[in-house]
């Protein structure tokens, strides 16, 4: 599976920091899709089972925790791994993320090579899960400012 | 059975009186009737040696013999003369003459020598005798005494009914009792008045006494004397002073504690030691909607909360003392109250245990909303630097070869530096006129010429989206009392968000009106409109209707409660009206100079 076959999404209401995550994924090669508000990603994700999520918190609609929630309990989405990025950097914000079940919670402002260093590590795990193909070992959630 | 003092003392007087009284008489009762009848004697004696003296003279010489016819004129002469019975009786005892019997009687009358007073007068020449005569049915004195010249010729006797001095003593005796009953009246009056020296302020203190037991301390008996009574009236006056003055002490502590248990906006609950509820102030009888008195029910049966029984088991118990609780009730009002528990404490032991409610609510909104606000600060914040950081970030890595997107990068990072310094000025306008930091100066300024600026202001904006700007205002404004810059703010920001949400080719109106002291000014606008459930959060910091289209017209969402808060400073107020797709009208009010 080549990454331009990953599917990525990202949900981040600021046009501005969603472009900028887009322009950069696509630089990597993947072909990420944006999102722009809870509602839609609820309906987006509903249809379709995603690799990797790039999840904004505070958004319009629906609130990130809650997506990322919904997501971790849909038994059909076991593959997808979620990335929290937001401007929420209080600890009790990273501890509520991690109880919804994050994968990786960073926060803004970031790093965009650390950003990208994240997804293709995440990547990478899952590759390496279904190469040995034994049972699944999940991703440890990682933390980073 | 009670028997007054005033009675006891009545009492004891007339049986002094009578028992005295009495004796007098019992001692004199005697001796008056023998002294009466001495007298009589005497009286009696003398008048027989009268009529004595009377027959001797009328009598012959001595010899002659008695004549009955005489004898018998004579007496009847003598005892008519005396107003006595005078019998003359012949030597030998016959009698001859009488003035109470005729003749007839008298011839027949026995003879009278057997008399003791006959035999006596016929020995010695004189004789008495007391007894009962049956002659004429009466007890008499008889008094006998021989007549003659030389020799006796014969005996008067004179005789008076003891009957006399029977009625005198009975007279004595009426005398006696008629006085025996004067004087229990008088005693009795004397009494009553004795009572009202002695018994009347004895009553009184008791009256006094029995008043003060009963919380009456308006009856103070009257101090009449400077004897024992009058010091017991005295120290029963000052002993009601006292306890009336502890009393009102002890009145005024307890009122004072209603007053201010009633006054708290706390509510607060005291048990005894076995964990029942003895008082229980309005303030958390209203809390909890207790329309009866809890006074001897247990906490939880009158709060139905496990938590607070608790709190007063655990100090009744003592495990603690004092004991904080932070509970919440949805019943009436959803509501978060802050329990503080504490022992009550008197002479080393425990006598129950006071709670004081406090209702936190507000206290935890207030916080939830600054927490909000600096979570939204930091969070308004750090997305711009994101987007400069990575935009920066990515034009460093390459980008900057890619023409293709390299000048939007570019353009994006400055916009967002303007947003960021506009967020900065906005929180900074707004922490200054939140924390009354921020300097004003109401003058009297032309409302006019400032909105004709704003208007000019906004202008160009207006032009680039082809909306049409008017000012509707009238040829003589008065001049408005306030700030110039601020109030040139809330124009621009008003100004700014009509044209902001407003599609291109619509309208934005200025009107101006007057209303009593104050100068309304209306800013309408053509454009999107807010939605009614919007309304009511649209002057709250941060607060948008549309997020993310806001924040692409580089809104901050503090310029509305920018506007809120100048207008308020200056005693005005500021409201909407709004219909989705209408449009929006935006008014405020600020006082004329
Ligand atoms: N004239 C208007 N028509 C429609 N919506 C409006 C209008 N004025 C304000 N609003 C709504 O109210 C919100 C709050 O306005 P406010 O002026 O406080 O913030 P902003 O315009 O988003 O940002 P800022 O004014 O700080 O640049 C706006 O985001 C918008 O949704
Ligand atoms: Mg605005």
């Amino acid at each position: 599976m080549t990454k331009a076959e990953k599917k990525i999404i990202i949900i981040e209401d600021d046009k501005h920091i969603n472009r900028l995550i887009s322009y950069n994924l696509s630089k990597n090669g993947f072909r990420p899709e944006s999102v722009y508000d809870g509602r839609e990603a609820m309906h987006r994700l509903s249809g379709e089972n995603f690799d990797i999520v790039i999840l904004d918190i505070m958004l319009p609609g629906i609130d990130g925790f809650h997506i990322c929630k919904s997501i971790k309990e849909n038994p059909a989405a076991f593959k997808t791994f979620v990335v929290i990025l937001t401007a929420r950097a209080e600890s009790q914000d990273k501890i509520y993320g991690n109880l919804v079940g994050a994968d990786y919670y960073l926060t803004k402002p970031f790093s965009v090579a650390k950003l990208m260093e994240v997804i293709n590590d995440l990547i990478a795990l899952r590759e390496k899960d279904f190469s040995i193909d034994t049972h699944k070992t999940m991703a440890k959630p990682g933390v980073s400012n | 059975m009670k028997i007054s003092l005033h009675w006891k003392i009545t009492f004891i007087f007339c049986s002094i009186f009578i028992l005295a009284l009495l004796s007098g008489y019992l001692y004199l009762s005697p001796r008056l009737a023998y002294y009466f009848e001495s007298g009589l004697q005497d009286s009696l004696r003398r008048e027989l040696m009268l009529g004595r003296d009377l027959l001797e003279a009328s009598l012959g010489p001595a010899g002659s013999g008695g004549n009955i016819g005489d004898a018998d004129m004579l007496a009847r002469k003598i005892g008519k003369e005396l107003g006595l019975r005078a019998t003359i009786i012949a030597l030998d005892g016959t009698v001859i003459g009488d003035n109470v019997l005729n003749k007839d009687e008298i011839a027949k009358l026995e003879n009278h020598a057997d008399r003791p007073e006959i035999q006596n007068a016929l020995k010695n020449g004189f004789g008495i005798s007391k007894r009962y005569s049956y002659t004429i049915r009466k007890y008499m004195l008889y008094m006998a005494a021989s007549f003659g010249k030389a020799r006796p010729a014969g005996i008067l006797r004179l005789s008076i009914p003891l009957e006399a001095i029977a009625s005198l003593e009975a007279q004595l005796q009426k005398t006696v009792i008629f006085t025996v009953f004067f004087v229990f009246l008088l005693c009795l009056g004397i009494t009553f008045v004795i009572s009202i020296f002695v018994s009347r302020p004895l009553i009184e203190m008791s009256k006094a006494a029995r008043a003060v037991a009963g919380g009456d301390f308006s009856k103070k008996p009257a101090v009449y004397s400077n004897d024992e009574v009058g010091q017991l009236a005295r120290a029963i006056t000052d002993m009601s002073d006292e306890i009336k003055d502890k009393m009102e002490k002890i009145k005024s502590e307890s009122t004072k504690l209603d007053i201010v248990l009633s006054s708290m906006f706390e509510g607060v609950i005291v048990t005894d030691q076995a964990g029942i509820i003895i008082l229980m102030n309005p303030a958390l009888k209203k809390l909890f909607f207790i329309d009866y008195d809890p006074k001897g029910k247990r906490p939880l049966e009158v709060i139905r909360n496990t938590s607070v029984q608790d709190i007063v088991d655990r100090i009744l118990q003592g495990k603690q003392r004092l004991a904080t609780e932070e509970i919440s009730v949805t019943q009436p009002e959803e509501k978060i109250l802050q329990v503080n528990g504490a022992a009550i404490i008197r002479n080393n032991s425990l006598e129950g245990t006071v709670l004081v409610f406090h209702d936190i609510s507000e206290l935890r909104r207030l916080e939830k909303i600054r927490q909000d606000f600096v979570a939204n600060v930091s969070h308004e914040l750090r997305t711009p630097v994101s987007s400069i950081k990575g935009y920066a970030e990515t034009l460093l890595e390459g980008a900057i070869e890619d023409k293709e997107n390299a000048r939007d990068f570019v353009s994006i990072i400055h916009q967002d530096s303007d947003r960021l310094a506009k967020l900065i000025d906005d929180l900074l306008d707004l922490s200054k006129i939140e924390s009354g930091k921020m300097k004003m100066a109401f003058l009297p300024v032309d409302a006019a010429a400032l909105i004709k600026r704003s208007v000019a202001v906004i202008e160009n904006q207006a032009k680039e989206k082809n909306i049409s700007l008017k000012a509707d205002l009238p040829a003589q404004l008065p001049k408005i009392q306030a700030d110039e810059t601020r109030f040139s703010q809330v124009m621009i920001n008003l100004l700014d968000n009509a044209v902001k949400y407003t599609p291109e080719g619509g309208t934005v109106t200025i009107s101006t009106s007057i209303k009593e002291k104050f100068l309304q000014v209306e800013v309408s606008d053509t454009g999107i409109g807010i939605p009614e459930s919007d309304i009511p959060r649209i002057f709250e910091r941060f607060y948008r209707v549309d997020k993310a289209h806001s924040r692409e017209l580089g809104g901050t969402g503090l310029g509305l409660s920018i506007v809120k808060h100048i207008v308020q400073s200056h005693g005005g107020q500021v409201w909407l009206k709004s219909e989705p797709g209408q449009g929006s009208t935006f008014s405020f009010t600020i006082p004329l100079a």
